[in-house]
């Protein structure tokens, strides 16, 4: 197969990428937490508003919504306004209890560098993941290759047929989960990770390309 | 200008940005994407063909680094430090990945180039992240995908 980017300029493509979009964007580039916030959204809605409300300085929005995050993590909670008043602290900080992930720290702009910014709007993520297939059907469409199946060597290895479906459904099931539960994929630990040494980071993208080494080799060797 | 038009338009110059290349480096085809974990050991043709992306990415990798100590050298970005997941997801991931030939970017880039049959890829990567914020419940893991 020829009509790929050289090596060289798919270094440069996705090296520049990934510095780009945090110097843009001001958060680390990924994907796997994007479209894990899509299996959740009512709330990640929830927690939009809260984010909107604290940069409002809106204390009873504030509070609403922190009480329905609250209940829809840990299941009932009494509608004691106390309570809710007593974990406002916590969420007060701009970013502060993500339901995506971490716990991140109330980062204000000072001389030690830029800091990172809150976690963007449902919509605007969901804005990334459609360009992000408008990006491959740009590519495919100026190729002539838009329909294509996903090639000889995949049905010669892998599996035809509707058989193949229920293969893509399963491994779709192990990376779903598994970047979940390692935290990241081949964008946020692969290349923004990596790029700044984070442990978490060289440890998952070594676990991860070992797995797919062997994988790899074993559908191989399979075929023969 | 508007901050959330604004935002929009940015995410948007990055998705679209990241899906081109995706697309372009043979990311999202999977023979591409075997014979990078081929290593230039399993079939096809070996030597610099097929490990045109394995040099890709990890070209890509030291990019970053340079970029990253250059021009954000003190930032505040937050850190990934190994937890009880790592090890474990990473391996289901990368197993997930050889078999359909699709990280999570590359399945979207895939349904864009019209592959069909990444809907089911895709279908299985919202399952496992969903079945994942389940057992997280059940079981009281601790938090910390990667926020984007």
């Amino acid at each position: 197969m020829t009509g790929f980017l050289p090596w060289w300029a798919t270094a440069l493509a996705l090296g520049t990428l990934t510095v780009g979009y945090w110097l843009s964007v001001r958060r680390p580039l990924g994907v796997s937490g994007v479209l894990a916030r899509f299996t959740r959204v009512g709330e990640e809605l929830d927690f939009d508003r809260g984010v909107a409300a604290v940069n409002d300085g809106d204390q009873a929005a504030l509070e609403e919504e922190l009480l329905a995050l609250t209940r829809e993590a840990f299941g009932h909670v009494g509608d004691d306004r106390a309570e809710a008043a007593q974990a406002v602290p916590v969420a007060a900080a701009p970013g502060g209890l993500a339901p995506t992930g971490v716990m991140e720290p109330a980062t204000p702009a000072t001389a030690a560098g830029r800091s990172c910014a809150p976690v963007p709007p449902l919509g605007a993520h969901l804005t990334f993941l459609a360009t992000l297939v408008a990006g491959g059907a740009l590519v495919a469409l100026a190729r002539g290759s838009w329909g294509a199946g996903l090639g000889p060597d995949f049905t010669a290895l892998v599996a035809a047929g509707p058989a193949s479906l229920g293969v893509l459904a399963g491994g779709g099931l192990l990376v779903g989960f598994g970047t979940s539960l390692c935290g990241g994929c081949s964008a946020g630990h692969g290349l923004t990770g990596t790029g700044r040494l984070m442990p978490g980071s060289l440890l998952s993208t070594g676990a991860f390309f070992a797995a797919a080494v062997a994988t790899t080799l074993l559908l191989a060797w399979r075929v023969g | 200008m508007n901050g959330a038009l604004r935002r929009h338009l940015l995410m948007g110059a990055a998705g679209l940005a990241l899906g081109v290349t995706v697309s372009a480096a043979g990311l999202s085809d999977w023979g591409e994407v075997h014979r990078m974990f081929s290593l230039g050991l399993g079939g096809g043709a070996p030597g610099r063909e097929s490990l045109r992306l394995l040099l890709g990415f990890g070209g890509a990798v030291l990019l970053a680094m340079a970029g990253f100590r250059l021009l954000a050298r003190h930032d505040q970005i937050p850190v990934k430090p190994i937890r009880a997941g790592t090890i474990s997801g990473a391996l289901l991931f990368g197993a997930g990945w050889a078999l359909t030939g699709a990280c999570p970017a590359a399945a979207l880039v895939q349904l864009g180039e019209g592959k069909a049959a990444a809907l089911a890829t895709l279908a299985g990567i919202l399952a496992g992240a969903w079945l994942h914020e389940k057992a997280r419940r059940r079981f009281h893991w601790s938090r910390h995908s990667c926020v984007d």
